[in-house]
């Protein structure tokens, strides 16, 4: 941010009061759920098989590569199939289908613990065998973060920002859930042996700062009021706006640990209560929803029954974008037949009209508003002429498809999509390069 | 219910490029008709018709000829076609930077030239090396000088004996002394009077206080990139009071060289064509920077009566090697890019600085001071 890079950010209409005061719908028992048994390019391997009775709580798959991970039965109940299909990430992966009691059977999956008394390995184990992940979006394995952790660690910063529009389940699950919040942050803030503890909210949020403020003024952590600007919650845009340290790969070379709230309130529920992650706040919010809100709703429950307990669609709408995620850097999934995974935060429902594209004017918008300093339209421009040379040197793989370059088009030109494509294909002439 | 597939994201912002070239053509009607009103009560109802029929015969031109064009290269879709080409913008620009007198079919032809030519050849809207208007202009210019409507000349230009402040000034070799100056721009009613606009010159040059309104409708706005108008007016002014001091003129040198001619328009309307401008915030600095030492030494040493239209064009051959040198990541490259942006002004302002140094006032005494002119403005007062 200075004279010759322009904002590289931008105000977003977010659209939030639609969901952000009404009431958390927790009644959805879908008959059925599928947990996905994988994410990203991640697999799980089932400890379960098809017959097996399971409680809420039952660890039921692992990771076993390098980042271990384990997931947990939503639901109690049947495992009765293994079904592949579509997940919100649009790749195709097992679900473990479970038929549910609705008895609600719950079993503690985890020994009680006392943090404040543990040692940081033993605090660290219990976040690895919980099975915490970023549920931020990234559904990466926590404990990575904290291990061997051999900088120093300045700033530990829990992420409530949720610059995403439409989105406001993680205003809603820290609403409801502040104890868990507090048990959680600090034991994280005790994890990262952090010199501050920070906690990142949008300024306009003037209930939940104060909230925070009172339920963390016995407490080393600080609350941090940053702009309403997306993509304020990107941690690379997020530790430059607290401490004005760029890094080039992880947080921790800035000095900096971050997490997203949810995880810290998921990691306060198996403190506290010794339950893993089984449920989710979801916002199902857009113009083409007839009731916008907030749901908790069972990992593995299909999306087909939380637009159903939503109202449905509005009358008179025929094509609509259904998106896992936020309308920035969520998925149009061509088909309400996919699950709620952990890291999904949001469906948002969108009329699909259709977008007039003109030639690009040169007008430079994606540059000075791009959150990695990227030049989408010059990458845009070499991808067409298939240019490595060039498209290396415009750094592209810096990019994080947060969705700007398109946002901002005047001309409309799916940008970001382009850019994305200049990843691809530098992907592949590396895999191509490292074949030989 | 049918569910769409579309690459994310599909949220976008409300601002489009229709919307941004509606702005730029209500900003330019503004100083269209700001001008028709000045002419209208200098020279005549009919001369402000004249101006407004300029701006319909061009605009029309534009759109006839893109349509029969996209027409021949069998464009399925000609009315969106001739929409997103933004013709109309490019004919209304050339009409504001012409002068009065030019005949009816030169502004046609000129246009035509400009579209088909200076925009379609090279791929359409988005594609043109050139500013089309300016080309255009540069059509008339050199091609059609002779065809001017004599009638309209002499109503207009004959009673400063063809004498605007930008030729006066370039018959003192765009150099006046201080002693001389006041004495130089009060037969213009003063620099005050510049800015109201109220001498003859281009059409669009009339009214500086006008653009300068408009221009801070369309940074508003968020149509243009003030970075690059603002270094423009600052690096002309910076660069023109250097040389003032050194040759003995002053601040108001300085200021009459942003006042006058073309500056103002082209700092607002023609230097932030993004199509031919620079992709990036550094790169429209240094164009910028670039485009006001050459529009000055245009001035002092070139056979044209204002340099801004020719440093605009020949600066515009530059914006790919511009882009060039800018190319890289903004963040870990930032200190790189800087210093680059630093170098390559410093060098631009020091050429101009040495250019400017060997500038010669040719002070012919009052010579150049036109009596009627300012018998006429003092009885306008």
């Amino acid at each position: 941010m200075s004279f010759l890079t322009g904002p590289m950010n931008h105000r977003l209409e977010g659209h939030k009061d639609l969901t952000k005061h009404g009431e958390v719908l927790k009644t959805i028992d879908p008959d059925n759920v599928w947990i996905p048994l994988g994410y990203g390019s991640s697999v799980f391997t089932p400890l379960v098989q098809v017959g097996d009775e399971v409680k809420v709580g039952t660890k039921i798959a692992e990771r076993n590569d390098a980042f271990y991970l384990p997931i947990f039965s939503s639901v109690s109940g049947t495992v009765t199939a293994i079904e592949k299909f579509m997940n919100g990430t649009m790749a195709q992966v097992d679900h473990l289908k479970i038929q549910n009691d609705h008895k609600g059977t719950k079993v503690r999956a985890f020994e009680e613990f006392d943090y404040e008394k543990a040692s940081r390995e033993e605090l660290l184990d219990f976040v690895k065998n919980s099975g915490m992940q970023g549920l931020g979006g990234a559904g990466f394995p926590t404990y990575v973060k904290y291990n061997n952790l051999e900088a120093n660690v300045d700033y530990f910063i829990i992420n409530a920002v949720e610059c995403e529009p439409y989105l406001t389940s993680d205003y809603k699950n820290i609403e409801e859930n502040m104890d868990l919040l507090k048990v959680g942050t600090l034991a994280f803030y005790k994890l990262s042996n952090a010199k501050e503890g920070w906690i990142a909210i949008k300024e306009d949020k003037h209930e939940q700062i104060a909230a925070l403020e009172e339920a963390f003024k016995d407490t080393p952590i600080e609350i941090k009021k940053v702009p309403d600007l997306y993509p304020m919650g990107w941690e690379r845009t997020l530790v430059y706006q607290l401490t004005k340290k760029r890094y080039d790969k992880l947080p921790i070379e800035a000095g900096c640990i971050v997490n997203n709230a949810s995880t810290a309130i998921a990691l306060g529920d198996a403190l506290v209560n010794g339950m893993p992650i089984t449920h989710k706040y979801v916002t199902v919010s857009g113009d083409a929803l007839k009731e916008p809100k907030n749901v908790h709703v069972p990992i593995g429950t299909k999306v087909r029954e939380i637009i159903d307990a939503c109202g449905g669609y509005q009358e008179g709408t025929e094509e609509v974008f259904l998106i896992a995620g936020g309308p920035m850097m969520g998925k149009t999934i061509p088909n309400d037949e996919f699950v709620v995974a952990a890291p999904c935060n949001g469906l948002t429902v969108l009329k699909s009209g259709p977008v007039e594209e003109v030639n690009c004017l040169r007008c430079g918008r994606c540059t000075e508003t791009c959150p990695s300093g990227l030049q989408p339209v010059t990458i845009q421009m070499y991808q067409a002429r298939n240019d490595e040379e060039a498209l290396n040197k415009l750094s592209v793989m810096d990019c994080i498809e947060c969705g700007m370059c398109t946002w901002v088009c005047p001309s409309k030109i799916t940008v970001t999509e382009n850019v994305r494509r200049a990843k691809n294909f530098l992907r592949l002439r590396q895999a191509k390069e490292a074949k030989k | 219910m049918k569910y769409t597939f579309k690459p994310s994201p599909v949220y976008r912002n409300s601002q489009s490029t229709t919307g941004i070239m509606r702005d730029l053509a209500i900003a330019l009607i503004v100083v269209l008709l700001a001008s028709a009103i000045y002419y209208g009560i200098n020279y005549g109802m009919d001369i402000a018709l004249r101006i407004i029929l300029m701006a319909v015969f061009a605009v029309l031109a534009a759109l006839i000829s893109e349509a029969l064009y996209f027409k021949i290269t069998k464009v399925e879709d000609i009315k969106t076609a001739t929409l997103h080409s933004y013709g109309w913008i490019t004919a209304l620009i050339l009409v504001l930077i012409t002068k009065v007198d030019v005949s009816y079919y030169a502004v046609i032809v000129s246009t035509i030239i400009a579209v088909i030519v200076g925009k379609l050849f090279f791929g359409g809207f988005g594609q043109n090396i050139f500013n089309p208007a300016a080309l255009g202009e540069a059509i008339i210019m050199n091609s059609f000088v002779t065809s001017a409507n004599s009638d309209v000349t002499a109503k207009v230009f004959d009673a400063i004996s063809g004498a605007t402040p930008m030729t006066s000034a370039s018959g003192y070799g765009w150099l006046i002394p201080s002693a001389n100056f006041a004495d130089f721009i009060s037969q213009y009613g003063g620099l005050g009077n510049m800015l109201l606009g109220n001498y003859p010159s281009v059409i669009g040059g009339s009214c500086a206080i006008v653009i300068i309104l408009c221009g801070a409708f369309l940074i508003w706005r968020k149509d243009i990139d003030w970075h690059v108008s603002i270094t423009y007016l600052v690096s002309i002014f910076v660069i023109s009071l250097i040389v003032g001091l050194m040759k003995g003129a002053g601040f108001s040198y300085a200021l009459f060289n942003v006042l006058g001619g073309g500056v103002l328009f082209g700092a607002f309307f023609m230097i932030t064509d993004p199509v031919t401008t620079p992709l990036t915030i550094p790169g429209r600095i240094i164009f910028a920077v670039a485009t006001a030492t050459l529009t000055l030494i245009l001035r002092w040493k070139a056979n044209l009566p204002d340099g801004v239209l020719f440093s605009i064009l020949l600066m515009n051959m530059l914006t790919p090697a511009i882009d060039k040198l800018i190319n890289g990541n903004q963040i870990k490259e930032a200190d790189k890019i800087r210093n680059k942006v630093l170098i390559v002004s410093i060098i631009v302002i020091l050429v101009a600085i040495l250019v400017g140094s060997t500038i010669q006032s040719k002070n012919t005494g009052t010579a150049y001071i036109n009596e009627e002119r300012v018998a006429l403005i003092a009885t306008n007062e």
